[in-house]
């Protein structure tokens, strides 16, 4: 999945999961905790993923 | 730039691009945040997070609101008040199926920010300022229904 993100951008990546999420109710559960773990939980979270990535 | 055999050559230069994305990285704004990570939002990730709160299953309700306490307090600056109100709106709606795990996350959601201690809520709290149009949204589609 992070390959995945590398190669189409993370704007995209992102909006495929949340669309399928809305989409798709088989994938909610998983969608959801993905999002969950991966998204940055506020501005300062996303900052320091920029700088390291 | 550089000149080599009479060749103008534009060389990159690591060390200052670095320094300029390191710049702008630290300049990341909530704009920015919300491009990356909630594309469309008030259309797409709002809409998605309402789909997961009426869902069949008690464990994807749980999740939409695990993933709103992390995400998305209701005194932080991540959703819009109208984004909150939906929210609200979606996730009372789910409350007839009496998943007291469900209860026990939407109280924790709307309400960990009040202090136990404290005898009166401001009028602009947001637990307030969010359930009442709510409530009040619910109640307007209940009568238009009947």
């Amino acid at each position: 999945m992070n390959k995945t993100e590398e190669a189409v951008g993370t704007t995209y990546f992102y909006g495929e999961i949340w669309k399928t999420m809305l989409r798709t109710p088989r994938t909610r559960l998983s969608a959801i905790k993905y999002l969950e773990k991966h998204i940055p939980k506020d501005l300062e979270a996303a900052r320091s993923l920029a700088k390291l990535g | 730039m550089e000149i080599d055999n009479n060749l103008v050559v534009l060389v990159k230069d690591n060390a200052k691009k670095s320094a300029e994305e390191m710049k702008r990285l630290e300049l990341l704004n909530l704009e920015d945040y919300f491009y990356f990570y909630y594309p469309v939002k008030e259309k797409l990730c709002i809409n998605s997070l309402l789909a997961g709160l009426s869902d069949p299953s008690f464990y994807v309700n749980r999740g939409v609101l695990d993933f709103v306490i992390s995400h998305c307090p209701i005194t932080g600056n991540i959703n819009t008040l109208s984004e909150n109100v939906r929210l609200v709106e979606g996730a009372l709606m789910t409350l007839h199926k009496k998943d007291f795990a469900f209860l026990k996350k939407f109280f924790n959601w709307t309400m960990s920010h009040l202090e136990e201690e404290e005898g009166t809520v401001q009028e602009d709290d947001p637990a307030i300022v969010t359930l009442v149009p709510a409530i009040q949204c619910l109640l307007h589609k209940f009568m238009d229904k009947s």
